[in-house]
């Protein structure tokens, strides 16, 4: 997908609450002694995707000093709402003090959800339909007790302000190319509070099949080759799934590395791309191209190639995620269950 | 207060939103309708400056309603950045990490909710100021 | 000394009831039983007005207008029944409306007092109820608690005069032993400082020990005319002199926080009054809600200059045998503190000394004493001055 007009980012932040618990912690108490990563972030109990999204946002706009009143949009793509009913960007249009006309509505589709939003506040800005909106991918993801999910499930969550390339933007999209089909790898019925899964079906015909198809979608559409790219950032559920996959598609573990924060935050679902994006944008220099790639669940995949922009030194997220997680502290697993609200008073 | 007057102060729980006499200057968080320093009536919406520093605090113990779901919580004497003082409940620092001096910057975070099936009130909390 | 038309505003008679958990009464009953004490002792059962101090019946029990239902259980028909809502001072400020109404000549046997009924309560409930005098919006938004004043104000204390906080928490060491030997108190037992200072912490450098116990109570006084009393062959104490103000209820907005400003202004119209000073006091009772409230209160009224109570209190000076006794009866630490009923039993113990029937707790020559309520950390405070005929 190409839009009519450029567009592209204008500003980006990126946030993870500052507990975690270690892979080690939970698997003492569930008797497993490997591993998918080695830590994961879980939120204080006065944390939600709320408070995630308006901190990433946040960041987002004073780092860039985006102009409040010419954003129209908040979409929040997620898959742990506060509310089934009452969307999580209302909030943020009264506590970010944006303009009330605005549109605001809440994503899902699973993992990919906050790209998803992307997509459509790309939409939205290159039809000169709004000046700028914000797309955001957050999560407090819900681990199930003793699953194999619970060393993955974590929280955190990125926000992108969009505007057309006129406005100053210190990456632009190049374009994009999804990919979806009906494959239930991972999903979770209306009113369950942990979501199911079907362990290994998660990997091949799900993850791998899905990125690999929109990678290569974009890159026969538009002819791009792995080497094209300074940087690739992939939906990072565990620590070898986005290695691999970048592997299978021809990128480098250095391609990859300033984006891969899953060993060490766990997998912030719809976070997970967009947090990764960050962490890259955090280093990236004028003129690199970084592709993008998210997988949701259910399926599907996003792929998306940026250029970079000498805008990016200017506008780059103050502070950087990694400084974000070098605050992070230690908690046990008791802690963990009860923020969690695994359990209740 | 009721859900109602949660939505009624929401935006100056949000984003610290106090008022400030036009004549003398002087700045109040919550508003007030009058300036007890110089008396005029004259007073405007101002936002506050999000981040200040610690300068006395306690820690509730005896836990009240809407705050006892979990542990006991630092509640501080804040100056903000612009000499403004307010108070502020803390968050995200270990209780004993406290210290008077302390720089702390506001956040959006969940106050309390109307149980399981009720509304979310959300507010600002101050946390330690995040590395810049 | 006001002096109305018809004479000079006295105190005739007191009921109180022991201050306790009443697993058996409810607010009126409790109120109830303390006017029948009052009647048993007076002989007076028709009053003109009735004023009844209470913080939280609305909502704690959600019974409200308790003077209209105290009016009816004692029969009275044409009565002017009033409830008074002041936080912990409402039971005082129900006196001094009965005083005004008095003095005014509206009325000519008043029956005023405060009751509280606490202890049906859930403790989070009890804790926010507390603070409910507090701007509801730092209630609510902050977690603000009616002891974060007290314990931010101890801290700047602390730290402005350089004092030592053992001291300060002796006030409550004090106040046990008066207790000790007092019927109508809770806590009837004498205590260590260590005790204290080591007992868990509430608010932080608070402690369970500096800060009074909220229980179920309920104190009534009749107010009249001296030629009334006299009329009735009842013993009476005079009301030399009152005084009231109030302070910035956002604490951070006070320009010297570690003074009670409502409590000075209080005491000096309450002096100017009755025409007298500090050293002609022969007793004090004042509102240590907590022991910080209770140093800086009299600092605040004048008896010790500003960082000083605490090592007076400490040395002794203060004792019921001391030059100056204070909180004679336990004070509000270990008499205890019925939110809406204290006022009232701090002027009944003041009633009781200047009479001459405060038994072992009988300061000597008790003729004239001062009593201070407060409202939460000082939002409003009263000053009363009694004296014997």
């Amino acid at each position: 997908m190409k839009p009519v007009n450029g567009v592209g980012i204008y500003g980006y932040g990126a946030y993870v609450p500052q507990y975690y618990i270690e892979n080690e912690a939970i698997g003492s108490i569930w008797g497993r002694i490997t591993y998918p990563i080695k830590n994961k972030s879980f939120p204080s109990f006065d944390e939600d995707t709320i408070t995630i999204a308006y901190e990433a946002a946040r960041i987002a706009i004073e780092s860039s000093n985006a102009p409040k009143d010419r954003i129209h949009a908040v979409f929040i793509g997620t898959e742990s709402k506060p509310y089934a009913v009452k969307p999580s960007g209302t909030v943020l249009v009264d506590a970010l003090g944006l303009s009330n006309k605005i549109l605001s509505a809440d994503y899902e589709f699973a993992c990919k959800a906050g790209t998803e939003a992307m997509e459509t506040v790309f939409g939205l800005v290159a039809s000169k339909m709004i000046d700028m909106g914000i797309a955001i991918g957050a999560d407090t993801a819900q681990g199930r007790p003793g699953d194999e999910l619970e060393y993955t499930a974590a929280a955190g969550g990125a926000a992108y302000i969009i505007s057309r390339v006129e406005d100053g933007v210190l990456a632009v999209l190049e374009a994009s190319y999804s990919y979806v089909s009906d494959t239930p790898d991972f999903w979770r019925r209306s009113g369950e509070k942990y979501p199911r899964h079907l362990y290994r079906f998660t990997g091949e015909p799900a993850y791998f099949n899905h990125i690999i198809n929109s990678v290569n979608g974009l890159f026969e559409e538009y002819g791009y080759k792995p080497s094209d790219f300074k940087y690739a950032v992939f939906h990072q559920p565990n620590a070898k799934f986005p290695q691999r996959v970048a592997s299978k598609l021809g990128f480098t573990k250095d391609q990859i590395a300033p984006g891969l924060l899953s060993p060490v935050i766990g997998n912030t679902y719809s976070g997970s791309s967009l947090v990764g994006f960050a962490a890259t944008l955090d280093v990236a220099k004028p003129g690199d191209k970084i592709l993008l790639a998210s997988f949701g669940s259910g399926a599907g995949s996003d792929a998306f190639a940026f250029e970079v922009t000498e805008l990016i030194e200017e506008r780059r997220a103050k502070p950087p995620i990694r400084d974000i997680i070098s605050r992070m502290v230690p908690r046990d697993y008791a802690t963990y269950v009860v923020y969690r609200g695994k359990i209740w008073r | 207060m009721t859900e109602i007057s949660d939505w009624r102060y929401r935006i100056e729980r949000y984003r610290l939103i106090g008022v400030r006499c036009r004549r003398c200057g002087s700045v109040y968080y919550p508003k007030r309708s009058k300036c007890i320093k110089c008396g005029s009536s004259d007073l405007e919406e101002v936002e506050l400056p999000k981040r200040g520093r610690v300068v006395e605090y306690t820690i509730v113990r005896l836990l009240p309603d809407r705050y006892n779901h979990f542990h006991p919580y630092a509640v501080a004497l804040i100056e903000l950045d612009d000499g403004t003082r307010i108070y502020g409940q803390l968050t995200d620092v270990d209780l004993d990490k406290i210290h008077e001096g302390m720089e702390v910057e506001a956040t959006l975070r969940k106050l309390y909710e109307y149980g399981e099936s009720g509304q979310i009130v959300y507010g600002i909390k101050f946390r330690p100021v995040l590395s810049r | 000394m006001e002096v109305s038309l018809l004479g000079i505003p006295v105190i005739a008679g007191y009921g109180v009831i022991p201050i306790r958990e009443y697993w058996d009464k409810d607010v009126v009953s409790l109120a109830i039983n303390a006017v029948q004490n009052l009647v048993k002792s007076t002989g007076l059962k028709d009053f003109d007005a009735i004023y009844v101090g209470n913080m939280l019946s609305k909502y704690y029990e959600e019974q409200a207008s308790i003077s209209v239902h105290l009016a009816d259980e004692l029969g009275l028909e044409d009565v002017y029944a009033l409830d008074v809502e002041c936080g912990d001072a409402s039971g005082a400020y129900a006196v001094l409306e009965a005083i005004k109404d008095v003095l005014s000549g509206e009325s000519k046997i008043v029956l005023a007092g405060g009751v509280e009924k606490s202890t049906d309560e859930l403790p989070h409930r009890l804790y926010r109820g507390t603070s409910l005098s507090e701007d509801i919006f730092l209630v609510d938004y902050i977690g603000l608690t009616n002891l974060v004043n007290h314990a931010i104000a101890l801290k700047m204390y602390i730290k402005r005069y350089n004092v030592d906080k053992a001291d300060i928490t002796y006030l409550s060491v004090l106040d046990h032993e008066n207790a000790s030997k007092a019927r109508h108190a809770y806590f009837r037992f004498p205590i260590k400082l260590d005790t204290a200072l080591n007992s868990p912490p509430v608010a932080d450098p608070l402690t369970l020990f500096d800060i009074s116990p909220n229980i179920d109570g309920a104190a009534f006084l009749l107010i009249t005319t001296d030629d009334i009393a006299k009329e009735y062959n009842l013993n009476y104490v005079k009301v030399l002199g009152y005084g009231y103000s109030v302070n910035r209820t956002r604490f951070y907005e006070r320009f010297d926080p570690t003074t009670l400003t409502a409590a000075k202004r209080a005491s000096q119209q309450a002096f100017k009054r009755a025409g007298i000073n500090t050293s002609e006091l022969d007793f004090i009772e004042i509102h240590d809600s907590t022991t910080i409230a209770g140093v800086l209160a009299l600092e605040s009224i004048g008896v010790h200059g500003s960082g000083t109570a605490a090592k007076y209190i400490r040395s002794g000076v203060h004792r019921l045998d001391g030059e100056l006794p204070i909180n004679t009866f336990g004070g509000l630490k270990a008499r205890g503190n019925p939110l809406g009923a204290t006022g009232a039993y701090a002027i009944a113990e003041g009633v009781i000394q200047i009479l001459g029937e405060a038994g072992g707790n009988q300061v000597k020559d008790a003729k004239i004493g001062l009593i201070h309520s407060m409202n939460g950390f000082d939002l409003s405070s009263i000053v009363f001055i009694l004296g014997g005929d």
